[in-house]
Formats: structure tokens, sequence, C-alpha cells
């Protein structure tokens, strides 16, 4: 094998092996102390402001 | 003789020697060139959105470029060429330098050159004939600067593919890039479906859009934007700071082996 093609080949190596080593660092990253199964979708402000309001129209209604 | 071992003077020899041997297919190449630009300038001057001289020269130097990039380096593959420019009394090193030199740098400038003086030529075609003004070419804006370290590295595989290949360089550099680009691609695809698996399989889990959702709300938790950054940083880095001194490397060893190979 050439010389030249050698070298192709080790930098073509070495790019795989690159991506792996970010795809690994993403999967700790990821994995780190963390459960990322079954988690609820957290209610935002806004949600429960309108919610609030509502109540309050009710109880308001109600009196 | 090292091999590299530089004089200067050795380097302006094969300048002179290429402008010598090549002025007349310079001078024809340049006015095809030319005239060309002139009428893609008029013809987009004419169009609805206007001329936009920074994409029009853009195109001109990469695609130009890479074309000329491709076949710099016909002669060492010409059997009846071949030994005449090997045996030039100059080492590999300087030639693969004069080379390099001729298509990057001095390229760059006989393309703006060649450029300008078309587009203020039809701007003053487009004035006298059709009493229009259209805007002049301004070379001097960052886009431009911008555009010539990318040039200068993009060129580099073009460079590698004229020394490579016998026949045909620009397409075979193209169709080695998009085979590099698929397998890089399916084995990146490969690696990922193997290492990422249980998440794949927890957002595929049961309901997809719930799943989608808590794992977008979890990943956005754990600041997942800084290490894409990050990796995406890295890659930059690798691309203005490794890939053309790779692919220059890579062109060296490749003359020297053709030197061997067809010049004995």
């Amino acid at each position: 094998m050439r010389n030249s093609n050698k070298v192709l080949l080790a930098s073509f190596v070495f790019l795989i092996a690159l991506i792996l080593a970010f795809m690994i660092i993403v999967k700790v990253g990821i994995n780190q102390g963390r459960d990322i199964k079954y988690r609820e979708k957290p209610d935002s402000s806004i949600t429960n402001t309108v919610k609030t309001a509502l109540a309050d129209i009710k109880i308001q209604n109600i009196a | 003789m090292s091999r590299l071992k530089i004089k200067l003077y050795r380097i302006f020899l094969l300048f002179k020697r290429e402008v010598r041997e090549g002025l007349k297919s310079l001078i024809i190449a340049s006015a095809a060139a030319s005239g060309f630009l002139f009428f893609l300038i008029i013809s987009d001057a004419f169009s609805i959105t206007g001329i936009d001289h920074n994409r029009l020269y853009l195109l001109f130097l990469s695609a130009g470029g890479f074309i000329y990039t491709s076949s710099c380096f016909r002669e060492i593959h010409q059997r009846d060429k071949n030994s005449v420019y090997l045996l030039l009394p100059a080492s590999v090193f300087e030639k693969f330098l004069q080379r390099l030199i001729t298509v990057t740098l001095i390229w760059i400038f006989f393309s703006l050159t060649l450029y300008l003086i078309s587009s203020y030529a039809a701007a003053l075609f487009i004035k006298y004939i059709f009493k229009m003004q259209i805007p002049l070419f301004n070379p001097f804006v960052s886009a431009i600067f911008k555009a010539f370290p990318v040039y200068i590295i993009n060129s580099s595989l073009f460079f590698l593919g004229a020394i490579y290949f016998k026949k045909t360089h620009f397409f075979k550099t193209l169709l080695s890039l998009f085979a590099f680009f698929i397998l890089t691609a399916i084995i990146t695809t490969v690696m990922a479906r193997l290492i990422f698996s249980s998440e794949i399989n927890t957002v595929f889990e049961y309901h997809f859009e719930k799943n989608l959702d808590s794992m977008r709300f979890s990943l956005l938790d754990y600041n997942l934007d800084s290490m894409i950054s990050v990796i995406f940083k890295s890659l930059r880095l690798i691309y203005y700071a490794l890939l053309a001194p790779l692919f220059w490397f890579v062109s060296y060893l490749r003359l020297k082996e053709v030197e061997v190979r067809n010049g004995i």
C-alpha cells in the first residue's frame, strides 16, 4: 500500500473515531444521573395563569 | 539534492516556464472566460432579482477554480510530457509549491481581475446601449474576503484529485467526495443506532408524541445545546485548521510516488 493511501485511510479512521467520541460524549451527557423515561410535560406559567383566572371567574359567578 | 530544499529562483523559473509554454492557452481561456462573464452579468442585470456581483463572483471563483485546479497536474499523467516535467531541475516540493500557489493565490487574484474587468465592461455596455445604470462590483467587501479561505480549503480536495487520478480528474474527484459522504453517513447512522439504541427505543415506545415531548423537555433541561455547539465548533476547527494541510500533505506524497512511477 502506498504512503498516500495509508495517510488517507488513517485520516478516515480518525474521522470515524472522532464522530464516535462525540457520540459517546453526548450519550454520557444525556444519561448522567437522568431518567428521561415517562417524564410529564411540565405546565407552563401561562397555562397556570389561565387556569387561575378561569377559577376566579367561576368563584365570582357562584358568589 | 534534498527534496524539501526550496530555492525561490527555481520556483520563479517554473512560473516563467509555465507562462511561456501556456501563454497562448492562457490568453484564449481568459478571453473566453471574460466573454462568458460579460454575457452572464448582462443577463443577470435584466433578471427580476437584479444583479448580485458577490454571488456571481463567488460562483466564478469556485467553479472556475475547481475545474482549473483539477487539471493543474495533467501533464504528469501524459506519457509524452511527463518525463519532461518530472525531470525539470527542481525538487518535487518546489514543483508542488509552484502549482499550489498558482491554483490558490494566483487564481484568486486572476479571477478577481478578470471579473472586475468584465463587470466594468458590462456596466459600460449597458449604460451606453440600454441607458441603464447597474451597480458596480466592489471587491473590497467582507463577503468576498471571507470566501477566500473556504475556496483555498475546498480546492485542496481537487488539488489532490488532480494528482491522484489519471483522467477526468474533476468528475472523479466529485464522485469520490460523493462516495466518501455516503460511506461516512452509513457508518455514522449504524453507530448512532447502536449507541443511542435505548433513547431511540424510548422515543418510539407506546406513544410516539408523548415520548418525543418528554425527551425534548428532558434534553433541554440538560443543556444539550451547549454540547452540540462544542461539537460543531470542534468540527469547524478541524475544517479550517486541518483539512487543507492534510490534503496538501497527501498530494505531496502522491506527487513523489508519481515521480517514481512515471519518471523512471
